[in-house]
């Protein structure tokens, strides 16, 4: 199969007050034409600056200093600020995090979708009303024709989503990256929001990374899942074999901390310790501070992302000789 | 929006009637009898009895300040002691005057200041923003007389190419507008700048990138709109201050406007015009703060709909 994005390498900085931080640190990844790959890791591992740096839209204190993003062949990150707009919206579109602040307040939303399809496709202002009242109906809308002159703040956050998921869905991308399109939104909201994105992108064989914490909705939507810490990749596996047989600890951490369904327990499971701070990360293995079989080599060893088996990798020095510092 | 604007003017009944009582009462305690003011003190007591008597001075003063309200609400302000005529007609006179100079200078400020602020925002950090910024700044510290004077100076008395005082003519409008106009651009261009960083900053501005948008369009059709928001509420801040800015310029200038008579009110003790001046001036105040909210309402929706 046919790839159709290839990230190699990718590396971000960004300035910060407490020095330069490194929340992508040689990130490497493929999606397939039609797949859904997940991307899982605790808050603050540099998922969204990852996402942001494919379609390079960091912030002004960021910068990406090294890798390739092959979309199609052709590497996205040589690319100029023309060739970039041409892809963004069009062939690569993004959903964010927050429905309540990602939509402009004074811009009526269905101008909001028009604007882009008016962009790409030289629709006239009419055509591109019509299709966007379509595409409203597409992702649930009700009342779509009305609900075209409605402003964000009238909208519900279930309902602002699919107006973002309308949007990235508009030109029938390539592909969607979908950063945390659920975690603002309630849990009977949210199902209903990733029923709709799984049957969007059935339709229309978009391939789409899911960026969540939530390694429910992974098992739920994703055929293939990177673990994301601290600016690396820790794990990668086909969804099935890592939810049976998760190689690393700090997945393995993860898992345990995923309640299951039928299951009681008093106390959920946590991985002890806090969120790394990227700004003084451990030498040796970033995870091993709050590794529970962690040995001496372990802060000293800097462990390689090594293959241990046909569709897996593992960064652990369970797997890898690990490079002395 | 219409039940918006009619809670907005019903609000404003009280507030204006407070404050036309705090100016009764200001001007009514201060010292110095108009009658004795006028006839000086050749004048039979008698005489000036009747005249007190005549001019109400001699009744309590929630009297009289119902009797003008009174009066106001038919549009009689009284009579000026020191033009012997009409307050109304000098203020109606002297208004036209201000008001074209009020709108040539908002003009002019605005015609520098939002352009100015747009640009350095988008070139933040480059060369051209701090050019402009240290530009802006001189605008804000430099205090009206000075500036006019200056201007006076240059374009009237070296170069010869302006009139340095009179109105007749739309010539004479250019330097006092330009100088009151050009003092509060600088605020204004700051003012913009700020909010357009701040704006940028929003998720909806990714947003719009992440469409593809470019830079400009970005700017113009979504950024603009948002940071335009608090630089109306300023609009009506600086219609006050464009009024007290009119009486320095005025001034300078000898323009026979409501600055300038009001500035003469004081000096020669015309409560009934010193009173006129500063209730309409206060009326003026409180209809562009009013006309600033609906424009506000305008251009959020959020409001609007409420
Ligand atoms: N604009 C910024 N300026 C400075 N540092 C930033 C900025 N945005 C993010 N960071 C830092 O970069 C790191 C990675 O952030 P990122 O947003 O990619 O995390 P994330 O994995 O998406 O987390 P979350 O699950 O909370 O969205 C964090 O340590 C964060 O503090
Ligand atoms: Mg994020």
């Amino acid at each position: 199969m046919q790839s159709v994005l290839e990230i190699k390498g990718l590396t971000t900085h960004i300035k910060t007050k407490a020095g330069t931080i490194v929340p992508v640190n040689g990130v490497s990844l493929s999606v397939l034409k039609g797949e859904i790959v997940g991307i899982v890791g605790e808050s603050g591992c540099g998922k969204s600056m990852m996402a942001m740096s494919v379609l390079q839209l960091l912030p002004a204190a960021g910068k990406i200093v090294d890798g390739q993003a092959l979309f199609e062949g052709a590497d996205l990150l040589g690319m100029n600020k023309r060739q970039m707009r041409s892809i963004r919206g069009d062939k690569i579109s993004m959903v964010f995090q927050e429905p309540m602040s990602s939509l402009n307040p004074t811009m009526k939303v269905g101008k909001q979708v028009s604007e882009s399809l008016i962009l790409h496709t030289k629709a006239s202002r009419a055509e591109a009303k019509e299709r966007t009242v379509q595409i409203f109906q597409e992702v649930g809308i009700p009342d779509a024709q009305r609900r075209y002159n409605s402003y964000p703040h009238q909208l519900s956050g279930g309902l602002r989503q699919r107006v973002m998921i309308g949007l990235a869905l508009a030109l029938k991308p390539a592909l969607m990256i979908a950063d945390e399109p659920t975690t603002a939104l309630d849990v009977t909201i949210e199902a209903q929001i990733l029923k709709l994105m799984k049957g969007m992108q059935a339709a229309s064989n978009t391939s789409i990374i899911l960026i969540t914490h939530n390694l429910g909705i992974i098992a739920e939507l994703c055929s293939y899942v990177y673990v994301m810490y601290a600016g690396q990749i820790m794990e990668q596996a086909p969804v099935f074999e890592l939810f049976a047989e998760p190689k690393h600890p700090y997945t393995q951490g993860l898992l345990k901390s995923l309640p299951m369904l039928g299951e009681h327990r008093e106390k959920l499971h946590a991985i002890p310790g806090s969120v790394p701070n990227l700004a003084s990360l451990p030498p040796g293995c970033s995870f091993c501070p709050r590794c529970d079989i962690a040995t001496s080599a372990c802060y000293t060893l800097k462990p390689g992302l090594e293959k241990i088996s046909e569709a897996r990798k593992a960064r652990c020095l369970l797997y890898s000789k690990g490079v002395a510092l | 929006m219409l039940k918006y604007i009619v809670s907005r003017i019903l609000v404003m009944v009280p507030i204006l009637l407070g404050i036309v009582l705090a100016i009764f009462f200001l001007l009514n305690v201060l010292p110095g009898d108009p009658v004795s003011l006028m006839m000086k003190d050749k004048i039979k007591p008698d005489v000036i009895d009747n005249l007190r008597e005549r001019m109400r001075l001699n009744d309590p003063w929630y009297v009289r300040f119902a009797v003008y309200v009174a009066n106001a609400l038919k549009g009689d302000l009284g009579y000026s002691y020191r033009y012997h005529r009409e307050v109304k007609d000098l203020i109606m006179g002297a208004f036209p005057n201000t008001v074209k100079l009020a709108f040539a200078a908002l003009a002019i400020s605005w015609g520098i200041g939002i352009p100015t602020g747009i640009i350095a925002a988008v070139r933040k950090g480059k060369l051209s923003d701090s050019v402009l910024m240290t530009f802006s700044l001189a605008g804000v510290s430099m205090p009206i007389f000075w500036i006019g004077l200056l201007m006076q100076y240059i374009f009237a008395y070296k170069l010869g190419a302006l009139p340095t005082s009179g109105f007749s003519t739309l010539k004479h409008l250019i330097l006092p507008a330009f100088v009151l106009g050009w003092s509060s651009s600088g605020g204004i261009a700051r003012m913009v700048r700020a909010n357009m960083l701040e704006v940028m900053k929003h998720d909806y501005i990714r947003t719009a990138r992440s469409k593809g948008l470019g830079e400009t369009r970005v700017v113009f059709g979504h950024a603009l709109r948002n940071s335009m928001l608090p630089v109306v509420t300023m609009m009506a801040s600086q219609v006050s201050w464009l009024l007290s800015g009119a009486v320095v310029t005025e001034s300078i200038f000898a323009i026979p406007g409501l600055g300038r008579i009001s500035v003469d009110a004081i000096t020669n003790r015309d409560m009934p015009l010193l009173q006129g001046t500063v209730i309409f001036t206060t009326v003026l105040i409180m209809l562009s703060n009013l006309i600033a909210d609906i424009a506000y309402g305008f251009l959020d929706p959020r409001i609007r709909y409420q």
